[in-house]
């Protein structure tokens, strides 16, 4: 079984930096934690959008926890990619 | 030095001195118009009665500002909604006191009146004579400048305009009292509740099954890729097994991310539903606690002056129907603005005929029909009969 995973959804995306900010809609697990992404390399969509429903893995980096291989589940995703 | 008090009194005191200002301001400006009237004919007799009608209501006006902040303050109630009883009372009013004072100002000044001739005399002790009355017929028919008389109809019109105010204040103060049953609207709160939480349960459940289906679709990636790895590293002859193992884990794993698809789309429509349910309960009681604060026994109320309307005069006055239109008083009005109306255009007439005007013994206002009365009578007994009936549910 590999790494867990959690779902959420994009509540901010910077294209500049090329990073943003999820929110896990599991309230009773994550309620009020954000995890950040740090590179759109780790998401499957070449632009992701705010709204966007996605799976991620946490991560621990340097920079704290931090969302990683996010795969966009939202139907928004075709027209994204 | 001026203390702070003192400069608030200042300023509190402030509006009095601008109304009696305002008042003295129009006192002048009606004597200046009487005047005018006999000395120089300024205005026609129906133009001079306007004019009455029209510093009438500006004054009314004035009062209503300087109470309420608004210019028809003077029709808003207790409970800070306009009345149309007030309206009415207001209506009959201005019409027969700017009448009265229309007429009753000129025949004041010298000169006001024509000559008591004999014939007048005559007629007039004829009538005190024949009306029973006792009278002296010679103490009766002298020069009377203020001797305005005001039919029987006229006075019965007022009247019941002046009961329905009385009545309507009486079945109020009665509704005041009571208390009105809020388990109606609590069963919608409870109902609002439930149904957010059934939505919130389903929103939970669709989320379990999106991560079980997630977490299921992640490790099958896991192994796609794996299998992936092991078709390029294998040897030649291992290549056409090593393809089969990669196709199976490709399709297992389009399978799952199918799965997974169709469960992240019916999350979303549990979440939206959540959402919407959300969103009802909040309005319910919200509505719920808006009530109960606006709430005056069974009556309905405004927070302040500056939310009465127009349309008030045309709602009902109960927590239970103060969004509906109230029949009785929208019959009620058009009979009252009616009947004013007719009898406005009566007064118009009358003050176009200078000699009932300059008689130096009475002037009488007219008269109308006594079954219009009556027909007002039946529109204000049903207005006070509709408002007699609780529209709302009782505590008690």
């Amino acid at each position: 079984m590999g790494e867990k995973v959690s779902i959420g959804k994009i509540v901010s995306v910077n294209a500049d930096t090329k990073d943003g900010v999820i929110m896990p809609v599991d309230e009773t697990d994550d309620k009020g934690v954000y995890y950040q992404f740090a590179e759109f390399a780790d998401i499957d969509v070449a632009y992701p959008k705010e709204g966007q429903l996605v799976q991620f893995v946490k991560e621990d980096t340097n920079a704290g926890i931090q969302a990683k291989q996010i795969t966009v589940l939202s139907p928004s995703k075709k027209m994204a990619s | 030095m001026e203390t702070g008090a003192s400069v608030e009194a200042t300023d509190k005191a402030r509006p009095s001195g601008q109304l009696f200002l305002f008042l003295l301001f129009f006192s002048l400006l009606v004597g200046w118009v009487v005047v005018s009237w006999r000395e120089h004919q300024i205005f026609l007799a129906v133009a001079r009665w306007l004019c009455m009608i029209g510093l009438m209501l500006f004054f009314l006006a004035l009062v209503g500002r300087e109470v309420n902040h608004r210019v028809d303050g003077a029709l808003i109630d207790a409970r800070n909604k306009l009345s149309l009883s007030r309206l009415q009372i207001l209506l009959w009013t201005i019409l027969t006191l700017s009448a009265y004072l229309t007429i009753v100002l000129p025949r004041t000044l010298p000169n006001g009146l024509d000559a008591v001739t004999s014939a007048i005399v005559n007629e007039c002790q004829t009538n005190v004579k024949n009306s029973g009355s006792g009278a002296n017929p010679d103490e009766a028919c002298i020069r009377e400048p203020l001797n305005i008389s005001f039919p029987p109809e006229l006075i019965l019109a007022m009247g019941i305009s002046a009961a329905s105010f009385a009545g309507s204040s009486l079945v109020q103060s009665s509704k005041k009292s009571k208390t009105v049953n809020i388990e109606a609207r609590d069963a919608k709160v409870d109902a609002a509740r439930r149904q957010r939480a059934i939505t919130d349960e389903a929103r939970a459940q669709k989320l379990a099954e999106l991560n079980r289906l997630a977490q299921s679709a992640a490790d099958l990636k896991t192994e796609l890729e794996a299998a992936q790895k092991q078709f390029n590293e294998a040897a030649v002859d291992a290549k056409p097994d090593a393809q089969i193992k990669l196709n199976a884990a490709q399709a297992r794993y389009d399978a799952a991310d199918k799965a997974r698809q169709k469960a992240a789309n019916e999350w979303q429509l549990a979440e939206d539903a959540f959402t919407k349910a959300d969103q009802e309960f909040a309005k319910i009681e919200a509505d719920t606690e808006k009530a109960r604060v606006e709430s005056d026994g069974l009556l309905h109320k405004n927070a302040s002056t500056a939310d009465a309307r127009w349309a008030d005069l045309f709602r009902g006055e109960e927590i239970g129907d103060y969004q509906l239109i109230d029949m009785s008083k929208v019959q009620m009005f058009f009979f009252t603005l009616v009947i004013v109306f007719a009898y406005g255009v009566a007064v118009a007439s009358l003050l176009q005929d200078t000699t009932a005007l300059r008689h130096p013994l009475i002037v009488t206002l007219p008269s109308f029909s006594s079954s219009l009365n009556t027909l007002l009578g039946i529109s204000h007994g049903a207005y006070l009969s509709v408002k007699t009936v609780d529209h709302t549910k009782t505590g008690n």
